[in-house]
């Protein structure tokens, strides 16, 4: 493998590393930062939960109208609420939510911070003895991590009665038929392994954007590529953790 | 004081800063002037030790800048009000809440106190009435006026000026220019202004140094400027010379 390949990967592994470590390092001053951590929760939760809610609806419907169509009239009708609970709390909510935000979170993080490399805020901050990465990049780190978990758990609701909608609607199933679907062949730990996801999907979330946000350089074409650099490389990550999680867990 | 001593920096192979030695002394204002791009705002930076010297020394109250640890240099930056030439306010927070920035973030005090504070630092900016206006709302020189209250909130013993008459119109220029000369007199604040508007460097100025290829070539007061030989110093001086 090229040389010059290796020592920039290992040099961006490095980098993003040192980078997480100084945030890990200023959880010391959590308490004092809780109100700026309350406002990213609300930024970023409330802002991304219409295109959440609207993707999960829809997602949970197409679910079930596949499950339906695949089995044809080989599936009990019960089945139909488990295939719309097995497949949003092991693999799509986490997954679609996780894509969903990385796109619109990532994203304005890296844009945010990103612009605010480039006009001299963030040496502002530093001019008045504030330390950036505790004042912008922890809150909005702890934010993503709490907001992930959140917006799936919601994703999850909205999917199950989607789905609902779908089952009852189009193939008349009985709704007490569809929620007993939904509660056949529970384990919990299939639920705890698709918030773990989300957590990890919080994580690389709000870390890519931070990252490429403080790393920008040169002006609106500088923002424009953390931006973009930022979604990508978020969503490499959540797919590479999807897979990591899912083989540990289940 | 403020004591810079053969300073020397380079971004990747261009040399920026080469020797340069500057001296401010307690209570006067000294205007850096020089080309675009000569180096002015890397000067501050490193003052403020933004940036670290690839050789030479910044000496802030006796205190060695590139020496300080990093709670070291905080506290010294407490000492030091910055104004940036794009004035950098953070524009998701009003206007009150840029201006108490430095207090909030780095004091005990109760809102009420810090908004006192916002409001007295802002009436000496002559501006009253706008600290719940959100950045995006003022004008230029409005902008202006609201960082220098925000790097006077903290009481400093030095403020420094990042080119603060560039992009406006010359009579909220010459409103600035008078805001800093006041200032300087009601405060007694040593300065260091960087700019290349030679109104507002001969306006302010106990002192002016000038800038050229990375060192101080000039040094002295506003009549010296205006009377020396050095060529290079009456070129930029004069705009030049004629067309």
């Amino acid at each position: 493998m090229n040389k010059g390949f290796i020592e920039s990967f290992f040099g961006y592994i490095g980098r993003v590393c040192i980078f997480l470590w100084a945030i890990i390092v200023k959880l010391y001053y959590l308490p004092r930062s809780f109100r700026l951590i309350l406002e990213q929760i609300v930024h970023m939760g409330i802002g991304s939960m219409p295109i959440v809610i609207f993707t999960s609806f829809f997602a949970g419907m197409v679910t079930a109208y596949q499950a339906s169509f695949q089995a044809g009239d080989y599936m009990p009708d019960a089945y139909l609420g488990m295939a719309v609970a097995k497949a949003f709390m092991i693999e799509l909510a986490p997954l679609l939510t996780g894509l969903i935000v990385a796109g619109r979170v990532s994203s304005s993080l890296a844009a945010e911070i990103g612009t605010m490399r480039v006009t001299e805020q963030i040496d502002a901050l530093e001019s008045l003895a504030i330390d950036p990465i505790r004042y912008l990049a922890m809150p909005r780190f702890i934010a993503g991590i709490i907001v992930l978990p959140l917006l799936t758990g919601l994703s999850l609701f909205i999917a199950f009665f989607g789905g609902g909608i779908c089952s009852i609607f189009i193939f008349d199933v009985k709704p007490i038929v569809y929620i007993e679907g939904l509660r056949m062949q529970y384990y919990p730990h299939e639920l705890w392994g698709g918030l773990l996801k989300a957590f990890c999907f919080g994580f690389v979330i709000s870390l890519m954007g931070t990252y490429y946000g403080f790393m920008t350089e040169g002006g609106a074409e500088g923002v424009g590529k953390a931006a973009t650099k930022a979604v990508v490389s978020a969503s490499i990550l959540i797919l590479f953790f999807d897979l990591f999680i899912s083989w540990i867990v289940f | 004081m403020i004591k810079i001593e053969n300073l020397y920096k380079s971004f990747n192979d261009l040399e920026v800063l080469k020797g340069l030695t500057l001296n401010v002394e307690v209570g006067e204002t000294v205007t850096v002037i020089g080309r675009s791009g000569c180096g002015k705002s890397v000067l501050l930076k490193h003052i403020i030790g933004l940036l670290t010297p690839d050789m030479g020394d910044i000496w802030v109250d006796g205190k060695n800048v590139k020496m300080l640890s990093k709670s070291e240099l905080y506290k010294l930056r407490l000492n030091i009000g910055v104004v940036f030439q794009g004035s950098a306010l953070l524009d998701f927070l009003s206007v009150w809440e840029n201006v108490a920035l430095g207090l909030t973030e780095n004091q005990k005090i109760t809102v009420d106190k810090a908004k006192e504070v916002v409001r007295q630092k802002l009436s000496l900016v002559e501006l009253e009435g706008v600290e719940n206006k959100r950045i995006s709302e003022l004008s230029g020189g409005m902008k202006k006026r609201v960082a220098i209250a925000r790097a006077l909130a903290v009481d400093p013993i030095y403020i420094l000026y990042d080119e603060p008459t560039t992009a406006l119109d010359p009579i909220t220029a010459r409103t600035i220019n008078e805001l800093i000369l006041s200032l300087k007199r009601k405060l007694r604040i040593t300065g260091i202004v960087v700019t290349h508007d030679m109104e507002s460097a001969f306006y302010v100025a106990d002192r002016i140094a000038m800038l050229h290829d990375g060192k101080i070539i000039f040094d002295g007061t506003p009549t010296e400027v205006q009377t020396t030989d050095n060529k290079i110093v009456q070129n930029f001086v004069k705009g030049g010379g004629q067309y």
